[in-house]
């Protein structure tokens, strides 16, 4: 039911948006308001040696805007809406339970400084601004990004940025408060860490194809746990070729977490439509005493850029990892 | 001969004629000190301010053959790298530089709204408008 009311609510946004010529992708305008709606979903199919699973993933809804210097954004998913299993056994799970992956308002002082407030994205590495399957090179993602800081700080995020003949940014992660989602779901909150502290900064160059980032911060679990992390990263991009790198660790309270986890990355476009993939990962994780390292062999076809079918096979160094994966995403 | 030689220098000259120009509000502060880069940088909306002036960069639709010209000499992107930087920009919350439909309503709409900047061709430009560059195409 609450899904029928959420596609009725996409249609009516849709058939009733501002902008006389849509364009995937970029949502619409509502009503000539400063607000636009847009929204992305995924769907993926997985197979490993005892793991057979069609899921509907990412189902989200966006809307966002400004008003002279003020923005905002909000967005709410729904993860693993829909949930087959044919291994290790055959169910079916539907299960339509919305949580805040973003909510922020903020304020543009000018070009060089900005404010926000509220739950967004860690301006973390390259790969974590823009983490959703259909804007991203594979259907997986790194484990790096999963494993060493929070992918989302709930509080103040301050921005500076300079412009001359190369781009710096500094970005300031300020957090002294649970995660937004907690206030709805408290024993499932949507974040890879269920923190309650967050602080970190993050320096980025980017000077003609080239851009490199340093992050550094430390963060505290509901769980009372603390952990500090450390992550280099660095990326080439022309219009056939790009080359991405991170690499980090993590410590808990002066011995190791997570000793590494880093990929190197190369993506190479045969067509603007036609990309392969090629991704080296290697981690250990003390935490969960996993260690591993693994090729990632991925390719991508986008009809239209916001439209993605991706397959990739994943050979790993513990072999009943091994997986193969396709998907189907779109941004609209 | 020598109309020949003529006929072929001005054939020269003219394919070395602007492509383009960009325009502002004739009242605005956006003036001629703007360079092809920062030009670029208004229209991936990492400019969106000249002193306290907020600025508004149009795009003519995809298919005229101005926007071609202006997003390869300008914007130096392909169609592919544009749309896979506003799908991002979409995700993270900004909208691409609004798109008008004839470059008559471009040149109306920086007429009438400061902050408004375009690119027309030079020979539609008037007196109710003022350029801030020009492009020049060939050698």
């Amino acid at each position: 039911m609450r899904f029928a009311v959420l596609i009725a609510l996409l249609f009516h946004l849709f058939a009733y948006g501002e902008e006389a010529a849509y364009r995937p992708g970029e949502g619409v305008q509502v009503a000539g308001l400063p607000l636009y709606v847009g929204g992305y979903f995924s769907l993926n199919y997985r197979q490993q040696e005892e793991l057979q699973q069609l899921s509907l993933d990412d189902l989200a809804l966006l809307a966002y805007g400004d008003d002279g210097k003020f923005f905002y954004l909000a967005e709410i998913e729904a993860s693993d809406s829909y949930l087959k299993n044919w291994m290790p056994e055959n169910s079916t799970n539907t299960e339509l339970r919305f949580h805040a992956e973003r909510l922020y308002f903020g304020y543009d002082f000018n070009d060089i400084n900005s404010l926000k407030i509220g739950k967004y994205n860690s301006p973390i590495g390259f790969w974590n601004l823009t983490p959703v399957n259909v804007l991203r090179d594979t259907t997986s993602s790194p484990v790096s990004t999963e494993i060493l800081f929070p992918k989302y700080t709930t509080g103040f995020g301050l921005s500076h940025h300079t412009y001359s003949a190369s781009e710096n940014s500094i970005n300031l992660m300020m957090q002294q408060t649970r995660d937004l989602d907690a206030l709805y779901n408290s024993d499932d909150v949507y974040n890879n860490f269920d923190t309650d502290r967050h602080y970190g900064i993050g320096f980025v160059h980017t000077l003609g194809a080239w851009s490199y980032q340093l992050n550094t911060g430390t963060f505290h679990t509901h769980l009372k746990e603390t952990f500090f992390y450390l992550m280099a990263s660095l990326c080439y991009e022309s219009e056939t070729f790009k080359l991405l790198s991170e690499i980090g660790s993590q410590h808990d309270r002066g011995e190791f977490s997570v000793p590494y986890a880093g990929y190197v990355q190369g993506v190479y476009r045969f067509t603007p439509q036609h990309a392969g993939i090629l991704r080296l990962e290697a981690y250990k994780d003390d935490t969960r005493a996993a260690k591993d390292a693994f090729s990632v062999f991925g390719y991508t076809y986008r009809p239209i850029y916001p439209v993605a079918l991706k397959a990739e096979y994943q050979l790993h160094s513990l072999h009943s990892e091994d997986q193969f994966l396709i998907s189907f995403s779109v941004l609209f | 001969m020598l109309r020949i030689i003529l006929t072929t220098a001005l054939l020269f000259f003219s394919l070395q004629a602007a492509q383009f120009v960009v325009i502002a509000n004739k009242a605005s502060k956006i003036g001629k000190d703007l360079d092809a880069n920062e030009i670029r940088r208004i229209y991936l909306k990492k400019r969106r301010y000249i002193d306290t002036l907020r600025l508004i960069p149009l795009n003519l639709s995809a298919s005229d053959p101005l926007r071609e010209s202006f997003q390869r000499t300008i914007m130096s992107m392909s169609d592919r790298q544009l749309a896979s930087y506003w799908a991002k920009q979409h995700y993270l919350g900004h909208r691409p530089p609004l798109t008008m439909m004839s470059v008559e309503s471009v040149i109306a709409f920086v007429r009438e709204v400061d902050g408004a900047i375009g690119y027309v061709p030079k020979e539609a430009v008037d007196a109710s408008v003022k350029i801030i560059y020009e492009q020049r195409e060939g050698l």
